[in-house]
C-alpha cells in the first residue's frame, strides 16, 4: 500500500502536549508570544557569520524544554522536516565563499563553513522556540492572546474554525486515501488525474461540511465572530518572564557575552 | 516552497510582514460586507487545502512526487480576498504546528503563496481574461492552467529574491534563479493541470457553483490608475515648484570637469541645426513660458517653493503628452494584434 503523509498524529500529539500542566504552560500566552517574537528578531538579525554569538540564545529553548517537561528527542524529531530545504540552500556556502576568517591566532576557517554553521544554528534555534511555544500553549489560548495583542476578531474566527476543520478534513483525507489504495492495489503515488479526482471529492465533501457547519453555527446565533469567553490574567511572574528574557536577548544581540565570559574566566579584560 | 525563519534576515522578514499585513487588511475590508456563511466556507476550504496537500501525486517523467499548492484554486473557487485570508490561516497553523515556515517568515510565505496568486495574478490576469463570472469551457481551462502555473513561478521567484536580499546563502542569483525556475516550471505545469481538472470536475458535479462569488465589480487594482493619475497631477502642478534649482548630476559633473555651467556642444552643423530646430519647436523651453528674444524679462532671483504657473503647466502638458503618446502606441499595437487574430 502506498503511503500518504500522515500529519494527523503529530497534530493530535502536539495538541495533547499543549494541554499539559507545567510552569511554562501556566504562563500568560501574551508574554510567551512577545518573548518568542523578540527572540526570533534577535536571532535573525545577527550577522551571517555569527556562530559563537548565537550560542547564548540556546538558553531560551533549553529552559523552555527543561521546564515544560518535553523531551529533546521530540523536539529534534519535529525540527527535522525543515532541515533539507535549508541545507539545500546553504550546502554550497563552503564552496562558494572561500574567504578565510581568522578566529584565533592559530585557527582560521573558511567563511562558507561559518555561514553554513550559522544557518543551521539559526534553524535549530528559531524552530525550537516556535515549536516550544505551541507545545506549551493550546491554539485557542494563542489566538486569544493574539487577539489581545491586536489580531482582528474576524481573523481570529477564521483561524479557530480552520483549526477545528483541519482535524475533520485530515481524517476525511486519510480515509479517502486508504480506500483508494485498498481498491486500486496501488504501490506508488497516484497519477495526477487520479489525484485530481480524489482532491475534487475531498473538495465537494468539504463544501458540504462547511454548509452544515454554518447552519449549525447560525442556529446558535453566529453572526461572523466567535464569542470570546476565557479571560487572560497577566501575573507578576509573566512580567518577570517577559522582562528577564527580553533583556537577556537584547544583551546577547547588542553585547558580547561570550568574549566577556571568556575574558572573565581567564582573568583578562576583553 | 515554505521559507523558514533561518533563511531570512530580520529586515527582509519585517518588510514582507508589513506587505502581507497590508494585503490582509485590504482583504478583511473587502470581505466585511459578505454574509456570515462565507466565514465557515473560507475556513473549511482553507483546511481542505491543507488536507489536499497531503495527497501526493507522481510527477510524470521525473520519478518524483508533488502536491497541490492551491493558491489559485482557492482564489478561483471563493474569490481572491476570502482565499487570501484562508491561506493566511493555513500558513499560520503550518508555521506553528508543523515547523513548516516560521513566525517571522509568515509574512514572506503569505506573500509568496497568498498575495501573489490572490492579489496579483488573479486580478491582473485571471479576472480580465475570464471575466467576473467565469463560464466553464476550453477558455476557462486554458486560463486556469496558465494562471496557476504563473502564480507558482512568481512564488518561486519571490523565494529566490527574498533569500538573496537576506544574504545568508552564498548561492549566486543567476544559478539560484535558474535552478528554482526550472524545477518549479515542471511542478507548475502539474499544478496547472491539476487545478484546471479540479475546477472542471467541480463544475460538472456542481454546475450551480458560482466561481469567485465575492469578487467586486471593480478589482482591487481598478482604482489604482485613477489614484496614480491624481498623484501625478499633484506632483506636476504643486510639488514641481519645490524642484531643486541646483544642477543635475550630469550638469554638475560637466561643470566640475570643464568649469562650464552648460553641457558643451560640438560645433558641427548637424548640432547647430538640431539646436535651432529645438528652440523653434519647444513651446516651453526650460519649463518656462517662451520669451521675446528682443525683449528679455528681468532676471529675478526665484525663491524656492514659490508658486510658478509655468512650471506647473509644463508638468501637466508634458505628463498628458506622454500619456497620449503611450495610449496611441498601445492602441496601435492592439489593433495589429486584433487584425492578425480576428
Amino acid at each position: 500500500m502506498c503511503t500518504q503523509e500522515q500529519p494527523l498524529q503529530p497534530l493530535k500529539q502536539l495538541d495533547r502536549v499543549a494541554q499539559q500542566d507545567s510552569p511554562i504552560h501556566r504562563l500568560d500566552p501574551r508574554s510567551k508570544i512577545i518573548t518568542t517574537l523578540l527572540f526570533l528578531l534577535c536571532v535573525t538579525s545577527m550577522e551571517p557569520y555569527a556562530v559563537a554569538a548565537l550560542l547564548p540564545f540556546a538558553a531560551f529553548p533549553l529552559m523552555l524544554l527543561a521546564r515544560s517537561g518535553l523531551s529533546a528527542r521530540w523536539l529534534l524529531h519535529n525540527v527535522r522536516p525543515a532541515l533539507p530545504f535549508v541545507l539545500l540552500l546553504g550546502i554550497l556556502n563552503p564552496f562558494l565563499d572561500q574567504r578565510t576568517i581568522t578566529l584565533l591566532p592559530e585557527l582560521s576557517l573558511s567563511a562558507g563553513w561559518l555561514s553554513l554553521t550559522s544557518l543551521l544554528l539559526r534553524l535549530l534555534l528559531t524552530l525550537s522556540a516556535v515549536l516550544l511555544l505551541t507545545a506549551t500553549t493550546p491554539l485557542p489560548a494563542l489566538s486569544m492572546a493574539a487577539h489581545h495583542l491586536g489580531l482582528p476578531k474576524a481573523l481570529l474566527a477564521r483561524l479557530l474554525l480552520t483549526w477545528h476543520a483541519l482535524f475533520l478534513l485530515l481524517k476525511e483525507s486519510e480515509r479517502m486515501y486508504r480506500a483508494y489504495t485498498l481498491r486500486a492495489f496501488a504501490t506508488g503515488y497516484p497519477s495526477w488525474s487520479m489525484a485530481a479526482r480524489l482532491i475534487t471529492h475531498l473538495l465537494l465533501r468539504a463544501m458540504d461540511r462547511a454548509h452544515r457547519l454554518h447552519l449549525a453555527m447560525y442556529a446558535r446565533g453566529f453572526t461572523g465572530t466567535l464569542p470570546l469567553t476565557s479571560a487572560l490574567r497577566f501575573r507578576p511572574v509573566d512580567a518577570l518572564f517577559l522582562l528577564g528574557w527580553s533583556s537577556g536577548f537584547l544583551l546577547c544581540r547588542f553585547g558580547q557575552p561570550v568574549p566577556w565570559l571568556g575574558a572573565w574566566l581567564l582573568g583578562k579584560t576583553p | 516552497m515554505h521559507m523558514s525563519d533561518a533563511l531570512l534576515s530580520a529586515e527582509t522578514a519585517a518588510t514582507f510582514w508589513l506587505l502581507s499585513a497590508g494585503a490582509v487588511a485590504v482583504a478583511l475590508r473587502r470581505t466585511t460586507h459578505l454574509p456570515s456563511s462565507t466565514i465557515p466556507m473560507g475556513s473549511v476550504l482553507g483546511a481542505f487545502l491543507f488536507a489536499a496537500q497531503m495527497i501526493n501525486f507522481a510527477i510524470p517523467g521525473t520519478g518524483s512526487s508533488g502536491h497541490l499548492t492551491g493558491g489559485m484554486l482557492l482564489a478561483i473557487l471563493i474569490g481572491p480576498y476570502q482565499a487570501l485570508l484562508a491561506i493566511g490561516a493555513v500558513l499560520t497553523i503550518q508555521a506553528l504546528f508543523f515547523a513548516d515556515g516560521g513566525l517571522l517568515a509568515l509574512g514572506a510565505n503569505l506573500f509568496n503563496m497568498g498575495v501573489i496568486p490572490c492579489l496579483i495574478v488573479y486580478p491582473l490576469l485571471f479576472q480580465p481574461l475570464a471575466g467576473t463570472q467565469p463560464q466553464p469551457g476550453k477558455q476557462l481551462r486554458v486560463i486556469t492552467f496558465l494562471t496557476a502555473l504563473l502564480a507558482l513561478l512568481l512564488g518561486a521567484l519571490a523565494v529566490v529574491l527574498e533569500t538573496w536580499f537576506s544574504g545568508l546563502t552564498a548561492l549566486p542569483l543567476n544559478t539560484f534563479l535558474w535552478s528554482m525556475g526550472s524545477i518549479h516550471l515542471a511542478i507548475g505545469v502539474v499544478e496547472g493541470i491539476v487545478t484546471m481538472t479540479i475546477v472542471e470536475l467541480l463544475l460538472q458535479a456542481r454546475p450551480q457553483w458560482s466561481l469567485a462569488p465575492e469578487t467586486p465589480s471593480t478589482p482591487a487594482w481598478g482604482k489604482i490608475p485613477t489614484r496614480l493619475a491624481v498623484a501625478a497631477l499633484l506632483l506636476a502642478t504643486l510639488l514641481s515648484w519645490f524642484a531643486s534649482s541646483d544642477p543635475d548630476g550630469l550638469e554638475w559633473s560637466v561643470s566640475r570637469s570643464t568649469s562650464q555651467h552648460e553641457t558643451p556642444t560640438t560645433a558641427s552643423p548637424l548640432h547647430h541645426m538640431a539646436a535651432n530646430l529645438q528652440s523653434h519647436l519647444a513651446p516651453m523651453p526650460d519649463y518656462a513660458f517662451p520669451t521675446d528674444p528682443n525683449n528679455p524679462p528681468e532676471d529675478k532671483e526665484k525663491q524656492w517653493g514659490s508658486p510658478d504657473p509655468a512650471t506647473s503647466l509644463a508638468g501637466v502638458v508634458g505628463g498628458l503628452l506622454t500619456l497620449v503618446l503611450l495610449w496611441s502606441l498601445f492602441r496601435l499595437l492592439q489593433h495589429k494584434t486584433t487584425d492578425k487574430h480576428p
